[in-house]
Order: C-alpha cells, then sequence, then structure tokens
C-alpha cells in the first residue's frame, strides 16, 4: 500500500517530503501520519463519497432508507476501532504493577517499557524485521459499531478510545490481505481510490461496502454482524472495514475489553483472557 | 545468529530482513499462525535481544522465562485484588502447577520483590486462600512475599535516600541498577544477609555487569553507591533484621521481633494449615526436593514456635511427619523431625518413644534402648517395657522378648500384652500356641479386630489361603476400624490375593491403596511386585525406586522385590548385587531372613554358584510359613536337578507329590525341574518369590 505517487511539501520549510513519510527530512517537522495524508486527501474523499451515493440510490430503491439512515447514524456516531489480541498480549498490555506497588516509578521506571530507549530500539528492530518497511507503524484493528472483533486474530477484543486514535486511524474497505488480491496490487500498481477513508468519513466508506445488504427491518444487531462478519475457525471467510492505526498505543487508549466468544482456549488463554477483562475492570473503576 | 524474544508472548524471531524472518514458539502449547503475528506483534513491547538462538539452551532459557512472566502477571493479578473467586482459585491453581514444574520459587519471588507493596497484608491473605485451596507451594510463596515486606521496605528507603549527586557520575541511572539488582536476584538476597559487608559483595557483583557500568570509573563510582548503601543499612554492627529494622516503624518490628503471640483464636484455622504445611512437606520429601521441603520444615517448626505453647503442638506435628517420612522409607528425614522434636521438648514421652522406635528400626538398639528408659523414667514404665521387648524380637529372640513381656506385673490380665506374646510365637513359628492365645483373645471379646488377624495371618503361614482371605475381609467389612489398621488390612490382602494368583484383584486393592496413600511405600511396592509378575516391567520400576542400601527394618523389600525383577529381566550381575550383596547388613528377623536367604539363592543358582546357593539354603531357618517352606524346596530341587543329583531330587519330589492342598504355582514349577525344563523352572520360581509375604508387610510390622 505504498502511496509514494504524490509528495507534499512541508509547510514549515517547504522541502518535498515523500507521503509515506511523517517527518520533513530536512527540519524534522511533524505533518502528520502518513496513512491520513493518503486517505484524506480530496480525490480519496470525493470517491468514497461518490461510492456512498451510489449505494444510496440502490437503497431508495428497495425500500430501505430509513434503515440506511439509522445505520449511517450509528456509524458516524458510534463506531471505532476494535483491535482483536491474543489472551497474552491482552493479560500483559494490561497488567500494570504501579497499582499493587509502592515507589514503583521511582524504583523501576514507567509501567510500559517501551519508555525505555532499549526496549523501544528493540520494539522496532522487530516490527521491521516483520512488516518491513512503511508498515512497522501501524497497528491493525476492525471497524466496529460495539465490540465485535475477529475471534481468528485474538481471543481478547479492545475497543479504543476515540480521542486516542480518531486523528491516526485509517480505514480500508476490507482486510489489506484479500484487497491486494482482489485488485492485484504491485509495487506498481496503487491502491484504487475510494476505498480507504479517514476518520470523518468512515460511515460514509461502511455504507458504500455495505450498501447492497441493508434491507428493510434489520436493527442494530444485523448491522453489527453485517460490519464484522467473523468465522473463528476460516479467517479467509472474515468479512469487515480493517482500521490502519498510527503509532503504538498503551492501555490507557482502551475503552473496553472483552472475551471473544465462540473460540475454543486453552488453559492459559482463558485465564489470560479473564484475568485481562477483570484487571481492566478493576482498573476502571479505580480511576 | 541473534534473534528477538518477548517473554509475554512466548515468542523468538529471527532472521535479518522481513522475507527470511523466522518464528518460534518456546512453548508447545503456543500456536500462533504467522498472519496473527503480523498483527500483534507492534504491539509486544518486552522483546529482548537474545544471542545464539541454535542453542538448546537459549529455547530452554526462553520457556523459563515465558512461564515466569505468566507466573508474574498472574501475582500481579491476584495481589490487585480478585473479585471472581472462580478465577482466583484458577490462577493460584497455575501459580501452583508452574511452581511445581516449570519455575523455581525463588525466581518468582524475586521478580515480586521489586518494590514494597501497596497493602502487605493482600500477600497474607492470599497465602491463606492458597492454603486454603492446598496449594501449598504458593502459599508459602505469598507468605514469603508478605514477610519480606518490612525489610524491602526499609531496603528501598535506603536506595532512594542516596543522593542524586552520587548518581551523576554513573551511566545507568537509578532505575536501571535498581532493575538489574531485581531480576538478577542482589535484592532478595540482600534481604537475607547479615552485615554491610556480606551486603556490598552483593551488589558488588552489578559492576561487573557490562551494561551498567563500561569504564573503571564508572565502575567506581556505582561501587561508592554500594558502600553508601550497605553503610544506610548498617550503621552499626549487628544483624541485617536488626539494623534494618533499627530505623522503621514499629509495626515493622512488631511483624519479625521475636515476641511470641497469643494463640490465633482461628485455631482450626491454624490446625488445617499445619495439616497442609506437613502433607507440603510430605510431597517434597517424596520426590527428594530437600531444598524445598527444608525450606517449609523450618517454616512449620518456626509458626508453631512462635505461639504461647506453640512448643506441644510443633512436637506432635513433628512426631506426625516423623510418622509418615517413616512410611516413605526416608529414614533420614524421620530422624531429622525427631530430632527437631528431642530439641524441643526433650522430656516429651511419645517423643522418646517414636525415638526409640526409630532406633529399633535402623538397628541401633542400645540406643534404642536408652531412650525407651527415659520414656520409663517419664512415667511411660509401660509401653517402655514393651518397646524394650520389641528391641529384643527385633534382634530374633522371640522368646527373650517373650519373657520381657512377661516382666510387666499382672501381665496375664493385659490383653496388649498377651496379644503381643501372641504375635511373637507366630513369628517364632509356634503356630498352635499363638493360635490359641488369639482365639482366646477373640472369646473374650477383647482385641477382636487384632486377634482375627492374628488368625488370618497364621491361616496364610499355614497356606489356608481361603480361610486367611475370607478373615480379613471379614475384619475390613468393621465399621470401628481406623484409616491406618485398614490400611494395613487392605495390604494384607491384597498379599493373600496376590498369592492365591488373583493378579487383577490384587491390583486392584493396590492401585487404590497407592490412590488413597500416595506415600505409602509398602503399598507401592506391593503393586510393583504384582506388575512384575504381570511381566510389566517398566511400570514396576516405576513403583520399585532404585538401588539404595536399607537403612531400616523392612526397608529391604525394596532391594529384594527389585532384585527379583531383575533377575526376571535376564540382569544376573545387578540383581546379584541388590539380593546377595545388598541384603546381606539388611535389618530382619524371622520369616523376613528366610524370604531373604531364598533371593540370595535364586540369584546364585542363576549364576550357577551352586555352593554358595546350597550354602544359603542350609542356613534357612522354619518359621512356619509354609510358602517359605515349599519355596526352600522348590530350590533344593531345583539344585540337586542342576547338579544332576537324581536320588536328591526324588526325595525332594515326594515331599511334594504327598502334600496335599499344594499352591498350583508349586505343582507347576516342580513339574518344569523334573522335567529338566530350568528356564521355565526359574521363571515360575521367581514369581513364587515376588509372592512371598515378608513380616514386614504384615500386621506383625
Amino acid at each position: 500500500m505504498s502511496n509514494s505517487e504524490e509528495s507534499e511539501c512541508c509547510p514549515n520549510c517547504g522541502t518535498t517530503v515523500p507521503s509515506n513519510e511523517r517527518y520533513c527530512p530536512a527540519c524534522s517537522h511533524d505533518i502528520g501520519p502518513p496513512n491520513i495524508r493518503v486517505c484524506g486527501r480530496a480525490s480519496e474523499i470525493e470517491e468514497v463519497r461518490r461510492r456512498h451515493d451510489e449505494a444510496l440510490g440502490e437503497v431508495k430503491s428497495r425500500n430501505a432508507l430509513a434503515e440506511w439512515s439509522r445505520l449511517s447514524d450509528i456509524l458516524e456516531k458510534r463506531s471505532g476501532v476494535v483491535v482483536a489480541v491474543p489472551a497474552s498480549i491482552a493479560r500483559n498490555f494490561i497488567s500494570d504493577p504501579r497499582i499493587i506497588y509502592a515507589n514503583y516509578e521511582s524504583l523501576v521506571g514507567h509501567v510500559r517499557r517501551p519508555a525505555s530507549e532499549v526496549n523501544d530500539r528493540h520494539r522496532r528492530a522487530v516490527s521491521a524485521l516483520v512488516f518491513g518497511g512503511y508498515g512497522n507503524e501501524i497497528r491493525y484493528g476492525n471497524l466496529a459499531i460495539g465490540c465485535e472483533a475477529l475471534a481468528s486474530y485474538g481471543d481478547v477484543a479492545f475497543r479504543l478510545r476515540t480521542a486516542a486514535v480518531e486523528h491516526r486511524t485509517s480505514f480500508l474497505e476490507t482486510n489489506s490481505f484479500d484487497f491486494a488480491g482482489t485488485h492485484g496490487l504491485t509495487p506498481e500498481k496503487q491502491v484504487p481510490s475510494g476505498f480507504r477513508s479517514i476518520w470523518r468519513n468512515r460511515h460514509e466508506l461502511a455504507l458504500a461496502k455495505l450498501g447492497s445488504k441493508i434491507e428493510n427491518l434489520q436493527d442494530e444487531h444485523d448491522w453489527s454482524k453485517l460490519l464484522v462478519n467473523a468465522h473463528p475457525s476460516d479467517r479467509a471467510q472474515d468479512d469487515f472495514v480493517e482500521a490502519h492505526v498510527y503509532g503504538p498505543f498503551n492501555v490507557d487508549a482502551v475503552e473496553t475489553v472483552t472475551s471473544i466468544e465462540n473460540k475454543t482456549l486453552t488453559r492459559e488463554a482463558k485465564l489470560d483472557a479473564r484475568l485481562a477483562v477483570q484487571t481492566f475492570q478493576k482498573r476502571q473503576s479505580k480511576t | 545468529m541473534n534473534g528477538y524474544f518477548s517473554p509475554s508472548v512466548g515468542l523468538l524471531l529471527s532472521g535479518s530482513t522481513h522475507s527470511d524472518a523466522q518464528i518460534r514458539c518456546v512453548d508447545e502449547e503456543l500456536d500462533y499462525p504467522r498472519e496473527q503475528l503480523l498483527n500483534f506483534a507492534s504491539l509486544v513491547d518486552d522483546w529482548e535481544e537474545v544471542d545464539s538462538l541454535g542453542d538448546p539452551s537459549v529455547l530452554q532459557n526462553a520457556a523459563l522465562k515465558y512461564h515466569l512472566a505468566r507466573g508474574i502477571s498472574y501475582s500481579f493479578g491476584l495481589l490487585d485484588g480478585i473479585d471472581d473467586g472462580d478465577l482466583e482459585h484458577d490462577l493460584l491453581e497455575y501459580i501452583e502447577d508452574t511452581l511445581q514444574t516449570r519455575v523455581p520459587m525463588q525466581a518468582l519471588l524475586q521478580e515480586l520483590l521489586v518494590a514494597p507493596l501497596h497493602t502487605p497484608e493482600t500477600a497474607e491473605k492470599i497465602a491463606a486462600t492458597a492454603l486454603g485451596h492446598g496449594y501449598a507451594t504458593t502459599a508459602n510463596l505469598f507468605e514469603k512475599l508478605f514477610d519480606l515486606q518490612p525489610l524491602l521496605r526499609r531496603l528501598v528507603g535506603a536506595w532512594l535516600e542516596i543522593p542524586a549527586s552520587q548518581w551523576m557520575e554513573v551511566e545507568s541511572d537509578r532505575t536501571r541498577v535498581w532493575n538489574a539488582a531485581c531480576s538478577s536476584g542482589v535484592v532478595v538476597k540482600t534481604l537475607e544477609q547479615a552485615s554491610a559487608r556480606q551486603i556490598r559483595s552483593q551488589w558488588n557483583v552489578l559492576i561487573l555487569n557490562g551494561d551498567l557500568a563500561t569504564t573503571p570509573t564508572t565502575r567506581a563510582s556505582l561501587g561508592k553507591i554500594f558502600h553508601e548503601l550497605s553503610e544506610r543499612l548498617f550503621p552499626s554492627a549487628g544483624s541485617a533484621l536488626e539494623s534494618l529494622l533499627v530505623h522503621d516503624a514499629n509495626e515493622e518490628v512488631h511483624e519479625v521481633a521475636p515476641v511470641l503471640k497469643p494463640k490465633s483464636e482461628a485455631s482450626y484455622a491454624d490446625y488445617q494449615r499445619v495439616i497442609r504445611q506437613i502433607n507440603a512437606i510430605i510431597e517434597k520429601v517424596s520426590v527428594a526436593d530437600e531444598r524445598r521441603a527444608t525450606i517449609f520444615f523450618n517454616e512449620l517448626v518456626d509458626d508453631q514456635l512462635s505461639y504461647e505453647g506453640g512448643a506441644e503442638h510443633a512436637v506432635k506435628s513433628l512426631c506426625n511427619l516423623a510418622k509418615q517420612c517413616a512410611d516413605l522409607y526416608r529414614t533420614d528425614w524421620e530422624r531429622v523431625c525427631l530430632n527437631r522434636a528431642h530439641e524441643i521438648d526433650a522430656r516429651d514421652t511419645r517423643t522418646l518413644c517414636q525415638y526409640a522406635d526409630h532406633l529399633k528400626r535402623v538397628g541401633q538398639f542400645d540406643s534404642a534402648n536408652d531412650f525407651y528408659e527415659k520414656a520409663r523414667l517419664e512415667g511411660e514404665g509401660f509401653h517402655a517395657v514393651l518397646g524394650m521387648a520389641d528391641v529384643i524380637a527385633a534382634q530374633g529372640d522371640f522368646d527373650g522378648s517373650i519373657k520381657k513381656y512377661k516382666t510387666l506385673a499382672n501381665w496375664e490380665d493385659d490383653v496388649i500384652v498377651r496379644t503381643a506374646i501372641a504375635d511373637n510365637l507366630r513369628r517364632l513359628g509356634k503356630l498352635d500356641e499363638a493360635a490359641n492365645l488369639y482365639e482366646n483373645l477373640a472369646s473374650e471379646g477383647t482385641q477382636l479386630e487384632r486377634a482375627t488377624a492374628g488368625l488370618a495371618d497364621i491361616a496364610r503361614r499355614r497356606g489356608d489361603l481361603s480361610t486367611a482371605e475370607s478373615l480379613y475381609r471379614d475384619i475390613l467389612q468393621r465399621q470401628d476400624l481406623d484409616q491406618r489398621s485398614k490400611m494395613i488390612y487392605r495390604l494384607a490382602l491384597c498379599d493373600i490375593t496376590k498369592r492365591c494368583g488373583d493378579l487383577s484383584e490384587a491390583y486392584r486393592i493396590a492401585d487404590q491403596l497407592v490412590k488413597d496413600f500416595p506415600f505409602l511405600m509398602h503399598a507401592r511396592i506391593q503393586r510393583g511386585t504384582i506388575l512384575g509378575m504381570l511381566d510389566r516391567y517398566d511400570e514396576a520400576f516405576e513403583d520399585i525406586p532404585g538401588e539404595t542400601a536399607p537403612a531400616a527394618f523392612g526397608e529391604w523389600i525394596r532391594e529384594y522385590y527389585g532384585g527379583i525383577l531383575l533377575l526376571k529381566l535376564g540382569r544376573y550381575d545387578d540383581a546379584k548385587r541388590r539380593l546377595v550383596d545388598g541384603l546381606k547388613l539388611a535389618l530382619g528377623q524371622g520369616n523376613d531372613r528366610t524370604i531373604m536367604r531364598l533371593g540370595a539363592a535364586v540369584a546364585l543358582l542363576a549364576g550357577g554358584d551352586h555352593s554358595d546357593a546350597e550354602c544359603e539354603l542350609n542356613e534357612i531357618r522354619d518359621f512356619g510359613d509354609s510358602h517359605s517352606r515349599h519355596l526352600a524346596q522348590v530350590l533344593r530341587l531345583h539344585l540337586a536337578v542342576a547338579r544332576n543329583d537324581q536320588k536328591k531330587a526324588e526325595e525332594i519330589a515326594i515331599f511334594f507329590r504327598s502334600h496335599v492342598g499344594l499352591e498350583p504355582a508349586f505343582i507347576s514349577v516342580v513339574d518344569a525341574l523334573l522335567r529338566n525344563d530350568l528356564i521355565e523352572a526359574q521363571r515360575g520360581e521367581l514369581n513364587l518369590l515376588l509372592a512371598a509375604s515378608p513380616d514386614s508387610v504384615s500386621i506383625a510390622a
């Protein structure tokens, strides 16, 4: 999903900044997360709107306009990013030793280890190994009305706080692996317009995708399932709007933690998931 | 090859570029699909750099760290407070399993001692809950965590008081050095040190850590900081405890000062706790985990002595523990328990009698008599004489033992003494006299259960196995039997059914006994012999442990049965070492000694050492046990056949032909010998030797 076809000028020094860089190579000015800059271009937003309107036309002909309107309102006001993580990650992510220890920070330092220079360096090295260049800053999730998540990607769902992610999250109409295959993406062939959004037009992207499936008498429960169509035992059949969060987040970015249902877990995973949920609830009640 | 490891998720990542990245899980339980990893790898925030990924020890170490990380998380969760009782239980259970099999307790403890707890009493509560569930190791972990809090608070205070100016010349900051001290165990060790010098020597280890100090100057600065720390902790010479507490709040003094606390009102809970502590010690002793057994042992004693009047309870607990150690054949631990009990109260008559009994079983007869004499002087004259008579019997002088019993005033009126006399007559082989005494006792209605058991054993010795079985089954029907008596009679019944050839029933009884009394060595050995008779050798050897010198009466059966199994496997040299050499100095008299000689003889015969085998057979005395008598005759027949001594063979054959009611197993062996099929004969002989019934496993023990 490289987007190097267009470059921007640094508002601070005027240097040309490649679209996949966040900081100006000349003055280090922060020009914003690259995924937001790409997906927030006027041409992208207009194409999403065009597809959205097209879907709306179909819905009108099926007499499901009321449902469309309700769903649009829900998506715009209430949808958010949910990240599915393995239980062991959730357990470790949520635990906060400061709660049980006195003098913790003065002795041990910050709770989240990336604050340590050495550990952060290691994390970046690992991300680069796993993702390659641009993707190493992206955390993957899905757009959801509630806490619906993809069991094939993890055991525990984190719903992220809007304030923590709205400025740095973009969306792709479907799973990026499937998308690349379906649209025959290559290093030369870029992502076509109209399939990505930023936070403020995410509802339009979702409606453009789901329009043909919106029917009379549907309710929020049905739409939740349409938006996140999860198949725990077969990832290939998962269908969802993929969320790309630029940069790391910690437990303070998490709004809700839930155990993902309909999944057989090992003894360890079950314990990890239950502990993560319980610890998060306690944490919420204390704060 | 270098790579990265995450303790929280248990993944090892290697490779130099995105395209050749390889992911491995450190534990078989983990199975993350690669695509899944792509989604969460950047959320993992505890990647560590590791070297030499090809080295198997790296994987092993990584697995340990992975399990440790989970143990830490679960402990955090518990310390934070878990509202869900089921979850709390499951976490405790998992920690217990982890501490038992995957992670040493000390390793987890040092990770939990990173800072003082906000509410230390939470750790104490968790310990109590863990004990309530029977998770002794976990309870021990949290108790230690609780106990060390006052000292840790003082240490942390001293650490944070070191002026910031002293850190100016050090490359690493205070936090980083503290983290290194925690993860390397220096903090835990500091809490155990008794002097400033010892503390310095612990902390100075960190100076050599290349990550913390790289130049002579920074190393020297770090050394100064550690010196300052030790001086703050030990402003004057004295114990670590004293110095750490001298500056601290009063409540900390109360937590550790050797002031006897009033007995807790929750005495039933205390009792349950002691029982669990004892069980935990026995569990560790049974698997030879001496270090943990010693820790638990010291905790048990210290706990009990910390209460007013606790010495009496401590002695009782120690005597109880000693008895269970004896059942495990851990005579060394039995001695440790009795020594400690004797140190606490040198005049306690239960300890004196039990100590004397222990000394008798390990063959220290003079010392045993000394202890019985001490017990007599403390007012336990009756039991002391009974014990002394036992000492005489243990030396093989059953007549002398009976005489000793008869020195007691009015012995004729005492059913315990008369039962003991009957037992000695039985062991001496005077079965008719013994049977008369048992019948009299039974007709008087006293000692009915013991008298019936005596008669059952006499039936067994006479080869009347159906009567013996029926009598034991009658006894086991009794409602008033205590647990231990029931266990003894179930063992005897198992022995009889084994002799009868009903191996499936015998196995069922033995197996259930092992389940009910997992630390009862007799039950394990009995099950092992049955498995050996079924030719299931691997399982048999799991129940009959390897070669060790028998240290006390009864322990020889382990060597004996193990040796017979080895012979069945054709391992003649190993078998001979156990049956001939190993049993020479074993403690055992009467029919037990006869069985030992039979074992030695069969090993010698198997090796073709006929003259030594003959010597062993000639030494055999008849103590009225028909099985032993017939076995001796079988081996004599074997010797005659092997020597081609037709006349002798014919004489013995006539003995067997004229015998009515001979056990079928004997008939098969004799037939095999008479047709000169020595291989088949030896196989039968070995099964008969496995079916032999030592007094050590009967009520005479």
